[in-house]
């Protein structure tokens, strides 16, 4: 089995994932509707796609990630493709206080609930993808402000 | 002497002149400049980040509708649970009610440290201002819901030390409310058989007699009397869900801002130096987020802990009382299993209750509600402010896993702490909102 090692970080323009909390908590701000952002896993085994719903993502609500993973090259195994996402505020020395639910809609996409950013600042959100033998990872760094 | 000499006399004598007169002016225009920027709004300036921000901090919206409380909003709901609040006859003894320690001439607090009523309590009284709008209740947040919350100080020992049985009845006896309820609710089950149904008793009971007879009772009677209970909750959250804070100065201030002024003198300049402190390098606004002023999570601020008193293990033992309840959001009382507040309960991450974790309070009308902090450590406003501010007393991180990194003593000169409790004073309603 792969080491997994955290040597591809992603940061997300704040014009894309960004500043979910002006606005956000006081008045109609809230919008549904997605942004998109793709990244590369660290050995550039697979490609993401990442939708945020609310987008932007808002200070101290609920969201969720629809995220499409595409395999860069073609990995003969008959198990399945999995993701695991979670968050930390490294700032903070403190994750989120939930967990997180990925449901396989099919087709290498997956839904993700339960995330909920309970502070302002930099979030790192990881993101582990296994295919059989193949595991690698990327963080996407998100800013709330 | 020279003519010459003379002339440069008189010109360097006329330059120094000059000079003082400069001095003097200058000197004048500093000092007055000074005084304004003490008194004036204007000298308060805020970046357009920081007027960003500040309007997330207001205005509050109203509590989004419980569903797991299909009674949250009726106007029947709210009158039988406003007459159960007062109701000292929900009590073991009869001596105690909701209100004891929610007391509306208090702002629904007490005053007092931690709270007494049947026994001696280990946390503070906090206020139900905008309570409904909590996603967790009690300071360790062990229930889901408002109406979940409403039951447990009721079946207390050192709260009410009633029990489930003695309340079906007291609803059953009384003719009142008796038809309150089952406009509400539906027909009251037939509790007439005291064999089936004793006078008193329930799972939480805090004396074997009681207890006994709880066990004792058929499981669809057990049942029967603790849907009656869990509606009881219902009817008194109704009524909570009303307390409502109302605008307060720092509401105007932040309209002013939204409407596109640039100035405003809602609030004094202190409170206003007091506003950048808080969104700014005080970091205060971190947790204390969104127009009620609380991120509604949980945190180990390193209060001290009150002389005497072991420590308290806060959220950490509110995750197995949230696995252990009957009256869960998602449990057989809830009117909405599956929905948001359901979710929320499925989503929580038992790893993330730590030890010596409390919810972040609300800040609205907090300047009417000493003493401060879970356990009422702290006495007044600038006590809190001074523990942020220098940490002298500070315990220990609770848990060394998990230990908030935002907590740094902040360096501000009295003056500035002086200003950071002018501006948590701008939050208080005007007027303080009456009983309704």
């Amino acid at each position: 089995m792969h080491t997994l090692r955290c040597n591809f970080t992603a940061t997300i323009a704040a014009a894309l994932f960004s500043v979910a909390a002006i606005g956000a908590t006081s008045g109609p701000a809230l919008q549904s509707g997605s942004v998109t952002s793709r990244l590369d896993t660290e050995g550039g085994a697979f490609a993401l796609t990442i939708k945020s719903n609310p987008a932007p993502i808002p200070l101290n609500e609920p969201f969720e990630l629809t995220i499409t993973v595409k395999a860069a090259r073609k990995i003969d195994d008959p198990n399945p493709l999995w993701l695991g996402v979670s968050a930390t505020m490294p700032a903070h020395a403190h994750g989120m206080n939930t967990r997180t639910e990925v449901e396989p809609l099919g087709e290498g996409r997956f839904l993700v609930r339960g995330l909920l950013f309970h502070m302002a600042g930099d979030w790192d959100v990881l993101l582990q993808v296994a295919k059989g033998r193949v595991h690698e990872q990327a963080h996407m760094r998100v800013r709330i402000e | 002497m020279s003519t010459l000499s003379l002339a440069n006399r008189r010109e360097r004598s006329t330059r120094a002149a000059w000079r003082e007169r400069v001095l003097a002016t200058t000197l004048a225009l500093t000092l007055s400049c000074a005084a304004l920027s003490k008194d004036d709004p204007a000298a308060v300036s805020f970046t357009p980040r920081e007027r960003a921000l500040i309007l997330t901090l207001s205005p509050p919206q109203p509590a989004a509708k419980d569903t797991t409380n299909h009674a949250d909003g009726n106007p029947e709901a709210v009158k039988l649970g406003k007459t159960l609040f007062f109701d000292p006859r929900l009590s073991g003894d009869g001596r105690f009610s909701c209100a004891s320690c929610h007391d509306p001439t208090r702002n629904w607090a007490d005053g007092k440290e931690v709270a007494t009523a049947a026994g001696q309590g280990t946390r503070n009284t906090p206020s139900l201002w905008n309570v409904a709008s909590n996603r967790w209740f009690f300071w360790d947040g062990r229930a889901d819901s408002l109406w979940s919350q409403a039951l447990k100080p009721i079946e207390r020992d050192m709260e009410l030390d009633g029990s489930r049985l003695q309340v079906a009845h007291l609803i059953a006896a009384d003719s009142s409310l008796r038809v309150s309820y089952e406009k509400l609710f539906g027909k009251l089950p037939d509790l007439s058989d005291s064999r089936r149904f004793p006078a008193a008793g329930g799972p939480r009971a805090s004396d074997e007699t009681r207890l006994l007879q709880w066990w004792q009772m058929d499981g669809d009677d057990r049942q029967s009397v603790t849907r009656v209970f869990a509606n009881v909750g219902k009817a008194i959250a109704a009524f909570e869900a009303t307390l409502v804070t109302a605008t307060a100065p720092f509401d105007r201030f932040a309209a002013d801002l939204r409407g596109g002024k640039a100035q405003s003198a809602a609030i004094g300049p202190s409170a206003q130096r007091g506003l950048q402190i808080f969104i700014g390098r005080g970091n205060c606004v971190l947790c204390h987020s969104g127009p009620l002023f609380t991120n509604m999570e949980f945190h180990d601020t390193r209060v001290p802990r009150r002389p005497g008193t072991e420590p308290d293990a806060g959220r950490l033992t509110a995750m197995t009382s949230l696995a252990e309840d009957e009256f869960v959001s998602p449990g057989p009382y809830s009117d909405d299993p599956t929905g948001r507040r359901a979710r929320q309960l499925f989503y929580l991450d038992a790893q993330a209750g730590s030890p010596g974790h409390f919810k972040t309070p609300g800040l609205r009308n907090v300047a009417l509600t000493p003493p401060y902090m879970h356990a009422g450590q702290l006495a007044t406003l600038r006590d809190v402010a001074q523990h942020y501010n220098k940490l002298e007393d500070a315990a220990p991180p609770a848990d060394p896993l998990h230990v908030e990194a935002l907590i740094k003593p902040l360096g501000l000169s009295e003056s500035e702490v002086d200003d950071l409790v002018a501006f948590l004073e701008s939050l208080t309603s005007e007027p303080p909102n009456a009983t309704k």
